[in-house]
């Protein structure tokens, strides 16, 4: 299978991320199998970094120059009228430098390369780019598909809180089990498409929040639906999110799934392009449609609703439903079947410690004992960290209370 | 597709599950029966529950109440029974889709006391002056404390029993309305001081014969004692109410006693449009079974007001307020006594010149 004709431009947006951190990504760049003449490295800086932001593009460039076939670094200017700052903007700005500094000048056909974007925490195992190409090559429309791989959250597993763990680990879950029905999948973070299909659309949009998965809707309805999300079923490893203090790690969680979750702004673009395209296939329209609503709606709901399904009635039903079966049957049915789904949480943490990297020295062997246990926090994070979040975004996009781009802090503690 | 045609298809029969619909397997003959439930609370006690006679399988953890459910309706019978205890018997009506309340209590078969006496040791040892050791101090009774008793009248080494003096004031022959509040404010200081209990319901006395917690009202009438509700229906306890359904069988259901409540309540306020789409009659005043007895006295039984302490002129019983077939009556302290006083969740009586508290449970082992 011929591969060595394809290229691979791999963005990595960064704004005030510490040096271990992107240097740490660089470096499993530079360790991937794979001929690393084919990589075209962009580290990707902010111009409003100030000289925090020079200067690391200065020490990795000194680093890592020879190492790639080509290591470009771009400047993304601040204050450009209609956009939003951040890794949308960032990533759209770099992409077009890209293709006008080598890209063209190489020529270098769009169609033969590929763009991965990653979050600059992102540590790439060695094999990502063979299973990339491998997907690619086989696609049954390769320039008219993403690529998603299953984020896991192991950079900082060992040192992170297990709050951090638990629901970092439940979005690796929740992706792992986007990959078994890749018909429903929109891209999420790091993921990889062709450049050909990213220029036609104008990169990712530089005026909004969730520019990841917003670029595979752009990609879908520009093709009239004819697009595919394909599964890499291998894993890229990312930072959990935690910060030096417990509180902090708290604060950060929740407004990062509160940006995570503020993709339901991709709702109100889906349904007014689905007006508007009617080539898309009026079927698949209505099943996408539903299947976005369903999913926007169960995230915020369905948590609470299963937290006070049990209880609730009790305390607000009147004294005539306090006399039925029902009243007394109620929380014994909700309890057995939460009994059941705990079946998943036992499941889960078999699964997520199967995932986590090896214990480093400094950790004792209890921790794996906490590793196993720390999933009883789920019922709390589902509701404090998804559903609490979720519905602080859908409210603020309700009321045009619209949400700017927050960085997520990165820190190795 | 196959995960929604299992959730289209579950969500219905959980939910018919949850209301109490069964469908017995092993005997189709029945088909898919709407069945009810029982509840039953069996307070402190480590009672068996059995319902036909036939044991339920208890699985109850840190709770005082069992729920049995999957019962086909009609009427259950319903006793409840515990090693030296009083045994607790019940007749009501299941309906479907409904759950049957009843509330059980269990005293002790053989009087549990605790005598109070003058004086006492430095240990807290209560001592009987001037009786001799073979003495019978308590022939009907039986106690769990150490009590010494010794035939000198010597009190020199002894302590007063500062109980014994605030529980003999509370017998005043004059009544607690005459007091001065100093009296009152006094003793009710010094029972705190004295005497600890977690019950927190406290008796309004609004007149010397009249008890109130929260909004039900326990007084005389005639001969008869009353228990009156005064509050919103929404709060009515279960055992004042008929399914509305059933009041043409009311008597056959509950008895003849709930029967004259409801036709009283029918006479008073006739069923129209309005109150017919009602699910439940209540009713606001139920008469205590005194067993034609003459009560002297009688007080809510401490920490709950689904019970009646009365004093009669044949001894100290407490009955449940819920006449529903019948109101279960179990004898406190079936010998007569002179005078029956509560405080603070504390029963004491007084017998010629002894005083000592009526104990409401076993003492543990």
């Amino acid at each position: 299978m011929k591969y060595q004709h394809l290229h691979h431009v791999i963005i990595l947006p960064f704004y005030n991320e510490p040096e271990s951190v992107i240097d740490a990504t660089l470096t499993s760049l530079a360790n991937v199998k794979y001929d690393p003449s084919k990589l075209i490295v962009v580290l990707a800086s902010e111009e409003r970094a100030g000289s925090a932001g020079s200067d690391m593009v200065i020490k990795m460039t000194e680093k890592y120059q020879s190492v790639f076939g080509v290591f470009l670094t771009t400047v993304h200017p601040g204050g450009v009228p209609g956009e939003m700052a951040g890794k949308g903007s960032n990533a759209a700005w770099a992409a077009e430098e890209v293709r006008t500094k080598v890209l063209d000048p190489q020529g270098i056909l769009y169609s033969e390369t590929l763009v991965s974007i990653f979050d600059i925490d992102t540590v790439l195992y060695p094999d990502y780019f063979n299973c990339l190409v491998w997907h690619f090559i086989g696609a049954k429309r390769p320039l008219k598909s993403s690529f998603q791989p299953v984020p896991i959250f192991n950079n900082n597993m060992w040192e992170a809180p297990a709050l951090a763990r638990v629901v970092a680990m439940s979005s690796t879950f929740w992706e792992m089990i986007q990959q078994e029905r890749p018909e429903r999948m929109a891209t999420f973070s790091s993921h990889s498409v062709s450049f050909q299909a990213l220029y036609e659309v104008g990169y990712w949009q530089r005026n909004m929040v969730s520019e990841d998965s917003r670029i595979y809707w752009n990609l879908m309805i520009a093709n009239d639906g004819e697009y595919d999300v394909i599964p890499l079923s291998y894993p890229v490893s990312m930072d959990a999110n935690a910060a030096s203090t417990l509180w902090r790690t708290i604060v950060q969680i929740y407004k990062q799934h509160r940006r995570w979750t503020y993709g339901v702004e991709n709702f109100c673009y889906i349904l007014y392009h689905f007006r508007i395209n009617k080539k898309i296939p009026r079927g698949v329209r209505i099943k996408i449609a539903l299947q976005q609503a369903e999913g926007y709606w169960s995230l915020v709901t369905n948590p609470i609703m299963l937290f006070i399904l049990g209880w609730a009635p009790i305390f607000l039903g009147s004294q005539e439903f306090h006399q039925t079966v029902l009243s007394y049957n109620l929380p014994i049915v909700v309890r057995d079947l939460l009994i059941l789904a705990m079946f998943g949480l036992v499941v889960s943490s078999i699964i997520s410690l199967s995932l986590i990297p090896p214990r480093p020295a400094h950790a004792s062997r209890l921790r794996y004992v906490v590793m196993a246990l720390q999933w009883f926090l789920v019922p709390a994070t589902m509701i404090f960290f998804s559903a609490i979040p979720g519905l602080d975004s859908q409210t603020r996009l309700m009321f045009g209370r619209y949400m700017g781009f927050w960085v997520t802090p990165k820190a190795r503690i | 597709m196959s995960m929604v045609l299992f959730f289209i298809c579950a969500v219905p029969l959980f939910m018919f599950y949850a209301t109490g619909y069964r469908y017995d397997v092993f005997n189709r003959d029945l088909g898919i029966t709407a069945t009810g439930g029982m509840y039953v609370n069996v307070g402190a006690t480590d009672g068996e529950v059995y319902l036909n006679e036939s044991p339920v399988e208890d699985s109850r953890v840190f709770r005082n109440a069992i729920y049995i459910q999957n019962l086909i309706p009609g009427m259950q019978r319903l006793h409840v029974q515990a090693l030296g205890l009083h045994t607790w018997v019940k007749e009501l009506p299941v309906y479907a889709n409904y759950v049957t309340e009843a509330s059980a209590f269990l005293l002790p078969v053989w009087p549990q006391i605790r005598p109070l006496t003058e004086f006492q040791t430095a240990t807290g040892t209560m001592v009987f002056l001037n009786t001799a050791s073979t003495s019978i101090l308590f022939n009907n009774a039986s106690s769990s404390v150490s009590l010494l008793s010794t035939t000198s009248r010597a009190t020199t080494t002894l302590v007063r029993n500062t109980e014994y003096t605030f529980v003999k004031s509370l017998f005043a022959t004059t009544s607690v309305a005459s007091s001065t509040l100093l009296t009152r404010v006094v003793g009710e200081v010094t029972g705190a001081l004295a005497l600890s209990s977690s019950n927190k319901a406290t008796t309004t006395e609004s007149a010397t014969t009249t008890k109130v917690i929260d909004n039900l009202k326990l007084y005389k009438q005639g001969d008869e004692v009353v228990i009156e509700y005064m509050g919103p229906e929404r709060s009515i306890p279960y055992y004042f109410c008929v399914p509305m359904g059933a009041l043409a069988s009311t008597s056959e259901l509950y008895g003849p006693q709930v029967m004259r409540g409801v036709a009283s309540v029918l006479a008073a306020t006739p069923i129209t449009t309005d109150t017919s789409s009602a699910s439940r009659l209540c009713r606001s005043t139920i008469t205590i079974d005194r067993q034609n007895q003459t009560v002297v006295s009688f007080d809510f039984f401490p920490g709950t007001t689904d019970l009646v302490v009365l004093h009669r002129t044949d001894g100290v019983f407490v009955t449940e307020v819920d006449d529903r077939s019948w109101q279960n009556t179990q004898a406190l302290y079936p010998w007569s006594i002179d005078e029956m006083v509560e405080n603070s969740g504390r029963l004491y009586a007084k017998s010629s010149s002894t005083i000592f508290e009526l104990l409401t449970e076993l003492p543990l082992p």
